[in-house]
This record gives C-alpha cells, sequence and structure tokens, in this order.
C-alpha cells in the first residue's frame, strides 16, 4: 500500500515545477498508468514512491508519503531497495556493470545477500524473464530493448513488491515494447503493484487497472480500467494522449513483414532526373579480416553487407519514413547517407550531380536522436552562426523566427527543453543549407502534443523543398506526417 | 546498429586471476623502468614483451598479435637504421617514435589485454579479496564502465562535428578542444546522474558488506604465467644491474 | 563527521567518472607525445590547462573531502599499470591529499583557493615524468653510441633531464592556474549558463 496525501514538492533551484496537492493511494496489487504531457510531473510522483525524493533530489517536501507502512523519509534508499524497484527510461544509461551476469546480480550484491541466496534469485529471474540467452555478453553490444529487459531482470532479483517504470517504452522498437509487456503481465500475476509512467498507451491497454492523468503537477483526472478504455481517439487528443489503439496496418508493417516483396531496385522508365537518386548504398560493420590494408567494398560483397540498398528514388520535398525493427539497418542507412561512414560505397545524385562520401556531409544534415551531442557553442545564436559558410546574423535571426527560436537566441542551448535543442539542431540544418535532412527517431519519448509538433515541423520543412528522411518506431508519427514508408529489413529496403 | 558488429569476447579463455593480471603489470613496469638496449638483458626484455602477445594470440586476437610484431621489429630495426644512417631533426623525431614503440608498445598491449579480459565484478571481487575500502572499489569499477561509454560519445560528437564540418574548429585550437570536451561533459552528467539513480535504487551505498559473486582464484595457468614472468624479472634485473645500469 | 559532508555512493559514481575523464584526456596528450619530443616536455603545460575545463566543473559537482585523494589514488594505480608507477605513485597521492586539503580549507568554494588546490593537484603531471628523467641518461648515452652528435642529443634533453626536473615542477605549477583560470571560465560560461552547477 503506497499512500501520498497532501504532498507538495518543489526541486531547489530548478524552474521545474514538481508537483501540487498530490492525493493518491495504491493498493497492493495495482497496475497504475500515470499519464499527461511532459514535464506534468508523472517521474516527480515515481520519484516520491522510490525514495529518490527526498534522499537524492533535494527540494522542499511537504505532506507525507507513506510506503511499506513507514514514512519515506524515515527510511533510506538501499532499505528501500528491497520494497520499491525501478526501470528508468535511458536504457544506455542505467546499467552498472559491463556484463549482463554481473548486472543481473547487481542489486543482491549490494545489500549483502548471501552468495548462494544471489545465485538462486539470479536462476529464477532469468528463467521467469527469458534472460538466458543474454547471459555472458557485454552490455555495450546490446540493442537498447535487450539493455530494457537486463534492466527488468536486475530490478526483479531484489523481489521488490512495487515495481516503477519511468517510460521505459521511450528507445525500444515494436517487438522489445511486446517484451516489455509481458514482464508488466508477469509482475502483475505475481500479485506486485506496479505503476508506469508512459506516453505510449497502446502496449498498455490490457494490463493497466487504474490511470490517472495529470496535469500542471497536479492530479487532474482518474479513469478506472473500463471507462480508461472506453475513451475514444478524440476525448483522448482533448488530454493530448496517444492513441490506445493502433490501425491494424501500421502494426503489420511494423511487426516486419520483409521478404515477401522484392528489394526496391533500379527502375530506369520511372526514373526522373529531378529526383534524388541513391545509388549502391553497401556498407558492412564487418569488413574482412585484413592485416594492413582495407579493401574496397564492391556490390559483390552483397552477402556480408550490413546495408545493401542497390538503388532509391525518392522525390524533393518528400517526407519518407524509415521504419524496420532495431539493428535492421535503419540507422546505419541514415549514417551512410549523410556520409558519416567513409567505407560505404553509396552516391547520390541530384540533379545530375554526384555527391558521395565526404561530399554527402555538404548535402545532409542529420537530426541525432541525442540531439545533445550536437550543440556545441554557448548560445542558440552562436549554435546557428557556426553552420553557416558566412555567418550573416540577419540570415540566422529569420532562420530562428520561422522556428520560434528567435526568443532564446542567447540562451544556452543546453539549457532548453528537447523539444527546443531539437529545433535548435534543425536551425542549424537549415543554416547549412542542407538538401536532405534525416531525423533519426525524432519522437522517441515525446508526449502526444510534442509529436504532432514535430510532425507538422516536419511537414513545414518539406513545404520549404527540403528533403526529409525520417526513421521511426513511432506509427503515429508516421501516419501523421509521412508521404511514403520505406520498410527496412536486414539491410534491404522494401515499398510498404 | 552498432549491435551487429562483431560480438565482443569479454571474459578470457584462460581466466587468469586479476590478481595475477595485476602481478604482471607490476612486473612489467619493473622492466619498463629499467632502459636496456643491448645485451642479454635485452634479450630478457624482448621474450617478457612477447608474452603478452601470446597471451592475445591465445585469446584468438591473432591479427592484433601479427600486428603488433610486425611493428615491433620494425621500430626495432628501424631505430638501429636510424641511428647509423640519419642525422638532423626527422632523424631524430624517427628515432624517437621508435623508441617510444620499443619502450611503450609492450606496456600499452599488457594492459589492453588485462583490461579487455576482465569483467568489472572480477575486479571488484578481487579488490574486496585484497581489502580495498568500498568507496575505492565503487569509483574504480564505475571507471571502467565509463572508459566505454565516453568511446561511445564521443563517436556521436565527432560524427555531429562531421556533419558540420568543425572537426578542426575552424583552425583555432581552444576551439578544438572545447566543442569536444563540452558535449562530453555536458553528457556525462546527465549520464552520471541517470546511472547515480539507478545504482541507488538498487541498493548501493547500503553499509554492509557488499557480496561477491564471482568466483575468482588461482589456478595452475595463474602460478605458471607468474613463476616464468617472476624469473624473467629477475634475470632482467640481474643482468642489467651487473651490465652496471643504475636504477633510480 | 557530518553526514552531509562524507562521501556517499553518488559522489563515488561522479569522482569514477571524472577520473575517468580526466585520465582519458591526458591519454589523448600522451598520445600526442608520440609524435614529437617537444610535445613531451609540454606535458607539463597541456595537462594541467586542457584538463583544467573538466577538473573545474568536477570541483563544483562534489565538494567533499576525499575527492581529490581518490581520485589522486586511481590516477596513481593507473599510472603504476602504465608503467610509470613505481617512483610516481607517491608524487602523485601526495597531490592529490594536500589538494584535497587546501580546497577544504576553503570549504570547497573560495574561488583562491580551489585555484590554488587545482594548481597543487596538477604537480601528479611531474610524476609521470619520472621514468623519463631517470631513463634519460642511459638512452642519451645509447643516442652517443650510435653516433650521433653530442650537442644535438644534450639540447635534446635539456628539456626533460633531473636538473630540469625543479622547473618542470613550476612550470607545471604555474599552468594548473592558468588552466583552473580557464576552466573557472569555461565553467561560467557554459556549465552555469546551463544552470547545471
Amino acid at each position: 500500500m503506497i499512500e501520498i496525501t497532501n504532498v507538495n514538492f518543489h526541486y531547489a533551484g530548478l524552474e521545474q515545477a514538481g508537483v501540487k496537492d498530490i492525493n493518491l493511494c495504491i493498493p497492493d496489487g495495482e497496475c497504475l498508468l500515470l499519464c499527461g504531457a511532459s514535464g506534468c510531473g508523472k517521474t516527480t510522483i515515481t520519484r516520491l514512491i522510490n525514495g529518490l525524493i527526498p534522499h537524492f533530489y533535494k527540494g522542499e517536501l511537504s505532506g507525507k508519503v507513506m510506503v511499506n507502512g513507514r514514512k519515506i523519509n524515515e527510511q533510506q534508499l538501499y532499505d528501500l531497495a528491497q520494497v520499491v524497484g525501478s526501470v528508468f527510461q535511458n536504457p544506455r544509461s542505467q546499467f552498472f556493470s559491463v556484463d549482463t551476469d554481473g548486472e543481473v546480480v547487481f542489486g543482491p550484491e549490494n545489500i549483502g545477500l548471501s552468495k548462494d541466496e544471489i545465485l538462486n534469485r539470479k536462476d529464477m529471474v532469468l528463467h521467469e524473464l527469458n534472460l538466458l540467452k543474454l547471459m555472458q555478453r557485454s552490455l555495450f553490444d546490446l540493442s537498447g530493448g535487450e539493455k530494457q529487459k537486463i534492466a527488468c531482470g536486475s530490478v526483479a532479483a531484489l523481489l521488490p513488491d512495487i515495481i516503477l517504470l519511468d517510460e521505459p517504452s521511450s528507445n525500444l522498437d515494436w517487438d522489445s515494447i511486446k517484451d516489455l509487456a509481458n514482464v508488466i503481465r508477469l509482475w502483475k500475476s505475481q500479485g506486485k503493484t506496479v505503476i508506469i509512467s508512459e506516453h505510449r498507451l497502446w502496449y498498455l491497454a490490457d494490463l493497466i487497472d487504474r490511470a490517472v492523468y495529470m496535469e500542471g503537477g497536479r492530479i487532474a483526472k482518474e479513469w478506472d480500467r473500463d471507462s480508461f478504455l472506453k475513451l475514444t481517439e478524440t476525448e483522448l487528443a482533448s488530454f493530448e494522449l496517444r492513441p490506445m489503439t493502433l490501425e491494424e496496418k501500421y502494426i503489420r508493417e511494423f511487426n516486419d513483414n520483409g521478404g515477401k516483396k522484392p528489394p526496391i531496385a533500379e527502375n530506369q522508365e520511372h526514373s526522373n532526373s529531378s529526383d534524388i537518386q541513391i545509388r549502391n548504398f553497401y556498407f558492412t560493420y564487418t569488413p574482412e579480416k585484413y592485416l594492413f590494408f582495407r579493401k574496397k567494398l564492391t556490390p559483390k560483397n552483397e552477402d556480408i553487407c550490413h546495408l545493401r540498398i542497390q538503388s532509391l528514388d525518392v522525390k524533393k520535398g518528400e517526407i519518407i519514413g524509415v521504419i524496420g525493427k532495431n539493428g535492421s539497418g535503419k540507422s546505419t542507412f541514415l549514417r551512410c547517407l549523410c556520409g558519416l561512414e567513409k567505407t560505404c560505397i553509396g552516391k547520390v545524385y541530384i540533379s545530375k550531380k554526384e555527391y558521395k562520401g565526404k561530399g554527402l556531409t555538404k548535402i545532409c544534415y542529420m537530426v541525432m536522436q541525442d540531439v545533445n551531442h550536437q550543440l556545441f557553442t554557448d548560445s542558440v545564436m552562436a549554435e546557428v552562426l557556426l553552420s553557416m559558410k558566412k555567418e550573416d546574423e540577419h540570415e540566422a535571426e529569420k532562420i530562428l523566427k520561422s522556428l520560434d527560436l528567435y526568443e532564446y537566441k542567447d540562451k544556452h542551448p543546453m539549457a532548453l527543453s528537447g523539444g527546443q535543442k531539437q529545433r535548435v539542431a534543425i536551425a542549424s540544418a537549415l543554416a547549412a543549407e542542407a538538401e536532405i535532412l534525416l531525423f533519426d527517431e525524432p519522437t522517441s519519448g515525446l508526449d502526444y502534443r510534442h509529436m504532432r509538433e514535430v510532425a507538422a515541423l516536419l511537414k513545414e520543412l518539406a513545404g520549404k523543398g527540403k528533403t526529409v528522411f525520417v526513421s521511426t518506431h513511432d506509427p503515429e508519427l508516421a501516419v501523421a506526417c509521412c508521404d511514403r514508408l520505406i520498410h527496412i529489413s536486414d539491410g534491404y529496403a522494401y515499398e510498404t | 546498429m552498432r549491435e551487429a558488429k562483431e560480438k565482443k569476447e569479454i571474459s578470457g579463455c584462460l581466466h587468469l586471476d586479476p590478481r595475477s593480471k595485476l602481478l604482471i603489470l607490476v612486473l612489467f613496469s619493473v622492466v619498463v623502468m629499467i632502459d636496456v638496449v643491448n645485451g642479454q638483458a635485452y634479450i630478457v626484455r624482448v621474450i617478457m614483451t612477447f608474452i603478452p602477445v601470446a597471451l592475445v594470440c591465445l585469446e584468438g586476437k591473432i591479427y592484433i598479435g601479427v600486428r603488433f610484431t610486425v611493428l615491433f621489429i620494425l621500430a626495432t630495426w628501424l631505430q638501429t637504421y636510424a641511428q647509423q644512417h640519419f642525422g638532423g631533426v626527422p632523424g631524430m623525431l624517427i628515432l624517437f617514435l621508435c623508441y617510444m614503440v620499443t619502450q611503450f608498445a609492450p606496456t600499452m598491449i599488457t594492459v589492453w589485454y588485462c583490461i579487455s579480459t576482465t569483467k568489472i565484478s572480477e575486479f571488484m571481487a578481487a579488490m574486496n579479496r585484497m581489502h580495498a575500502p568500498q568507496g575505492l572499489s565503487i569509483s574504480i569499477a564505475v571507471m571502467m564502465r565509463f572508459f566505454p561509454t565516453l568511446a561511445e560519445e564521443y563517436r556521436y560528437i565527432r560524427d555531429a562535428m562531421r556533419m558540420r564540418g568543425i572537426q578542426f574548429g575552424g583552425g583555432k585550437a581552444t576551439k578544438m578542444v572545447t566543442y569536444r570536451l563540452i558535449p562530453l561533459l555536458f553528457s556525462s552528467i546527465n549520464i552520471g546522474d541517470e546511472l547515480s539513480a539507478a545504482a541507488v535504487t538498487r541498493g548501493l551505498g547500503a553499509p554492509v558488506k557488499r557480496t561477491n559473486v564471482c568466483e575468482i582464484g588461482f589456478h595452475m595457468t595463474d602460478f605458471a604465467i607468474l613463476t616464468v614472468m617472476t624469473i624473467l624479472t629477475g634475470l632482467y634485473l640481474f643482468y642489467s644491474l651487473r651490465s652496471g645500469v643504475k636504477i633510480l | 563527521m557530518n553526514e552531509k559532508k562524507k562521501l556517499q555512493a553518488r559522489d563515488f559514481i561522479t569522482i569514477g567518472i571524472f577520473t575517468a575523464i580526466l585520465w582519458v584526456v591526458q591519454m589523448v596528450i600522451m598520445y600526442l607525445g608520440f609524435l614529437s619530443p617537444l610535445i613531451v616536455a609540454g606535458y607539463a603545460v597541456l595537462i594541467p590547462i586542457v584538463t583544467g575545463i573538466p577538473m573545474m566543473l568536477y570541483y563544483a559537482r562534489i565538494e567533499k573531502f576525499g575527492m581529490l585523494t581518490i581520485t589522486s589514488i586511481i590516477v596513481a594505480i593507473l599510472l603504476f599499470i602504465f608503467g610509470m608507477g613505481l617512483t610516481g605513485a607517491p608524487i602523485c597521492i601526495a597531490a592529490g591529499l594536500i589538494a584535497d586539503l587546501i580546497a577544504k580549507s576553503g570549504n570547497y568554494k573560495s574561488k583562491k583557493k580551489t585555484i590554488l588546490s587545482y594548481a597543487v593537484f596538477s604537480l601528479w603531471v611531474t610524476a609521470s615524468y619520472l621514468p623519463l628523467v631517470i631513463t634519460a641518461d642511459s638512452y642519451k648515452a645509447s643516442l652517443l653510441e650510435g653516433g650521433y652528435d653530442e650537442s644535438f642529443v644534450s639540447t635534446l634533453f635539456t628539456l626533460v633531464t633531473p636538473k630540469t626536473y625543479p622547473i618542470i615542477i613550476v612550470i607545471c605549477f604555474v599552468c594548473g592556474i592558468i588552466g583552473a583560470l580557464i576552466g573557472k571560465a569555461v565553467a561560467k560560461k557554459n556549465f552555469e549558463k546551463a544552470g547545471i552547477i
């Protein structure tokens, strides 16, 4: 039983809102969904329950939080660890070990259980969560979904009664999300209390018992299971929540049906010279072993390649959605297209002009999944100017205005919100006069409103004549803005 | 897509105890301290250099072993050749490069071998057996986990720089450094916070003695390699002292 | 000791992370040294200045006694592993401990004390010179045997010899102060402006 009574919390030194007047009682064994826009206080609630507030994040806390029959501020984090388990959003940053075995036993080792007990628990967790295949591996070699599974296993090994998941599906593909749903189902059947804070609702529809909707740090609405499931798409949209059901068609497409149609091949008749022609994109991560000199890749090496797109024509000003499982070659395709993989032999023709290798970086610009990596300067203005061939403040201001960034021009890019950072990256792409814009998972971890905003922005960019490639696991985004979808499977591109 | 890369084997097939690896490194650092260029001691030194190479090859990384061997022989030969035939500044530079290769490359490959075949849990277990303070072990474990993370983050940053054509910071050395360092620090801080939150909610920092599930212990291979290394180091010290090299 | 002043699990993680950054940055500079002997001599200048940026952020992130000592112990272990340890490790740990004490006397808040503390801390760099200093003589002899012009050889080694060692220490200390000032400026311009310290 978790009882939160009259709780207010304000983060120290941050404008970040925190939460106000929270009253929430979660009985044992309930599966609760926390939903609402980014920054509405969902995460803060999970932190109140796992004790990160007040023990880790400092701030002003009033009211009472009771977990496991005791006040939270009287329990130490290491004691709570056996009661409340937490799975976080980012799979890359929540593991402590380098190898999977070490990670699963990390928690039990910390609390000093006996060796036999730990090994028993490890065995149990591995079987329950189906992790045996992942053992003896380096965590750095796992995909996001696999990492998230290990994180679940590591939490489960402490045998907590309460499990918190904070936007666990943000970085996962379709299959991994289904695995995650199965794990939650298992925990539910074991009678654990499960609390999920999430934007994506479709995979939770048959799992949750109750949904709590938050707005501006307050609990604004509550639904029980039945009334929540009855909400229509428009009603959900009015709360700025994502749809609960997904159109059958996209489920099938995202669920990897590659191989039924032949890969896209060169088509002389339909090839139009005004199109952008992408040719011979072959690339491998495992080149033939060599002693001193690397052999150049040719289309003949197709069988060792991880990317094998012989030919692809796209229209100028089109938005192309690139879909496929994690590890199918989506990101690799984008990386090759903007010239980041030096050994890729692909060429791009735009109005008869050939671009290859380094030349591609001049016409293509990728907005990365973690946009923090591509912000270098100490103000938004400087960031845009940095991309220009010749610094032109007037032009830069125009670009910033078109992206609603003008008022932030002197702010530090890292002080902005996620969506704003993304727009700064787009601004520098526009400043660099890139013709082809690539987006790698631009909506992972975004709420409904921000997702719509991204979709609108992509359309606007396409309207300006930019060609946009967007790789995504987000069916909603694909529906909202893509003119054409390409399915990548095993490195081959298929029309959908 | 990086997961499609060749799976790296993280545990060596020899299963040396981390403490033996540490001892090998200690012995190596003794050897590196004393510089000898000829005589019997030099032969011992070369033999010692090739022990980690052999270990690397035994772990299945034959290409790396061969590459190192060729480089080492080339550098040794060039060093002798350059001393006799080249003069002036370019000769000096070549000589210096060779010196660095012959002097430090053996240590590098040993270090690489020891780090790449040790799991963090093994290392923590070894630290535990040696009664190191827990805080220190945690810091070191995090550091070892963080090296690959830094490499990963740096790759993203480098890619982003390449896309914008600012790898060389517009020719300014200060910008070359800050453009790399500042995004790296920002993401390190983020990852650090998230990592800390994930670790403390799983009980890190509990005031109990931490258990170590990982089995470590000395086996025949440990004893064999340690014996060989100790004898060689002894011989090396003996020969080099006899030929009049001063230590300190 | 006050609970808040003691290092906790979270701080040990931060220590690990910043030590990793410190070590990687200095390794990169060290690899530049493979290119030219002059850069080797420049370690005492380059390393304190460049690592000043992460270190100033580090000082601001923890502000508890023990952070620098632990960092220096780990750096000493690493130096040891990389073959410079037998003589270097004690110097390194001493530098870390003294730097920690200086910073503590200013409660990790005083700007002057922090700068002084960092300058002392950066003296660990001189520890990595020791093996070069010590083996210089025998290496010099081997070069002379190889038929090199004596004046040329001795010019090269004027930069790193037992006699110039004290000068290197002074240079290193001064560059530590410069590095701390640059680091502070960069921190103000970036990390403070972005609101993370």
